[in-house]
């Protein structure tokens, strides 16, 4: 066995080690003892890498994960299930004051009228809120509108995130 | 039949816990095992590697079906991990009670089938602490390349690298390895 000048450099020394086919390297290796070793060095590296595990964690790990999901998403519901129940109260107070109005001295007051005219009882509250709301001043209606448009936006946004907060315990608890 | 990655990701992101549940059982060990050469320490590897799989359970509506499951949940460990060996402020070896050499040294030496030849546990031991040496990223592609088999390819996409970049570092990683064992007699 010869000693070239040149040594194969360690990618294709690599390569060979792995298995892959250069014949240039290895009639180059069957000459230079230098190259040989080195390649021995790494089938002998990838031999032993062959043998290294990752290793195993304990048998609760799994169920420890789902243990912190489940108090991560309990956590995450609390503060939505508030703001829920902060949204309603205002959407159901924004109804109660868009109705007011209507019924009182708003730009829409003469189509209310007719619509609850045939119903006496309420057509007396009608009479009663108008005199009572008379001292709304009707450029606060748009203001009351616009109120309640951004409440009842609100308040379908809400429903969704109870919905979907609700619904991964209840799928959790039926399954 | 086992259900694939695609269908337990799909019931996944339906809401679906127990699919979930079996997603984690399936990559629990490369999660955990590449938490625990990153960075050391049982107790720490153990927490970071579920705080893995909670991650991917409130992002799992990002994850793409149509895309393999774990180069998306690697890459999550591996920022994750990286994250939390930023935070911590110290370089690799410089605290003593997470030393992943050690971790690794004991893994090896406990494993039954390296007790039952002394002087294959040796060379183990001497190549996990060669491991250790390394530094994080030569690391990170022995693991992921030569322990969890994963293609250059997906490397590339979990360490957010050119594929030539991984390849060079993988080349890199071996010939440092191969020295080292070579340097504390274990191979030629």
């Amino acid at each position: 066995m010869t000693t070239p000048t040149n040594h194969l450099d360690d990618p294709r020394l690599q390569t060979l080690a792995e298995g892959g086919e250069d014949p240039g390297a290895l009639e180059h290796v069957a000459q230079c003892a230098e190259c040989a070793e080195a390649l021995e060095a790494y089938r002998e590296l990838f031999g032993a890498l062959d043998r290294v595990e990752d290793p195993e964690p304990d048998a609760a790990f799994a169920e420890g994960v789902m243990a912190r999901i489940a108090a991560e998403s309990a956590v995450e519901i609390r503060p939505v299930r508030g703001a829920v129940l902060g949204l309603i109260a205002s959407a159901l107070a924004g109804t109660a004051l868009f109705a007011l109005w209507l019924l009182g001295g708003g730009s829409l007051s003469s189509l209310a009228s007719d619509a609850v005219q045939g119903l006496v009882g309420v057509n007396k509250l009608r009479v009663f809120l108008g005199d009572l709301l008379s001292v709304i001043p009707s450029g606060a209606g748009a203001a009351v509108v616009f109120a309640q448009v951004l409440f009842l936006g609100s308040l379908l946004y809400a429903l969704f995130r109870l919905v979907k907060s609700q619904a991964l315990p209840a799928m959790e608890a039926s399954s | 039949m086992d259900p694939s990655d695609a269908d337990l990701c799909l019931a996944a992101q339906r809401g679906d816990r127990r699919a979930f549940e079996a997603l984690v059982r399936r990559y629990q060990r490369p999660v955990f095992g590449l938490a625990v050469r990153l960075l050391g320490h049982g107790e720490e590897a153990r927490d970071a590697a579920q705080e893995v799989f909670v991650k991917a359970w409130f992002s799992i509506d990002r994850y793409d079906p149509a895309r393999a499951f774990a180069p998306w949940l690697l890459t999550i460990a591996r920022n994750d991990y990286r994250d939390r060996l930023r935070r911590r402020g110290t370089r690799r070896g410089e605290v003593a009670d997470s030393d992943p050499q050690e971790t690794l040294g004991r893994v090896a030496d406990e494993r039954p089938s390296v007790e039952a030849d002394l002087a294959s546990a040796q060379d183990q031991g001497a190549l996990e602490r060669a491991l250790g040496d390394l530094p994080e990223h030569y690391r990170e592609v022995i693991l992921l390349h030569h322990v969890q088999e994963r293609p250059v390819k997906e490397i590339a996409e979990i360490l957010g690298r050119p594929q030539g970049t991984v390849m060079t570092w993988l080349y890199r990683a071996r010939a440092a390895l191969k020295d080292a064992l070579v340097q504390k007699g274990v191979t030629q």
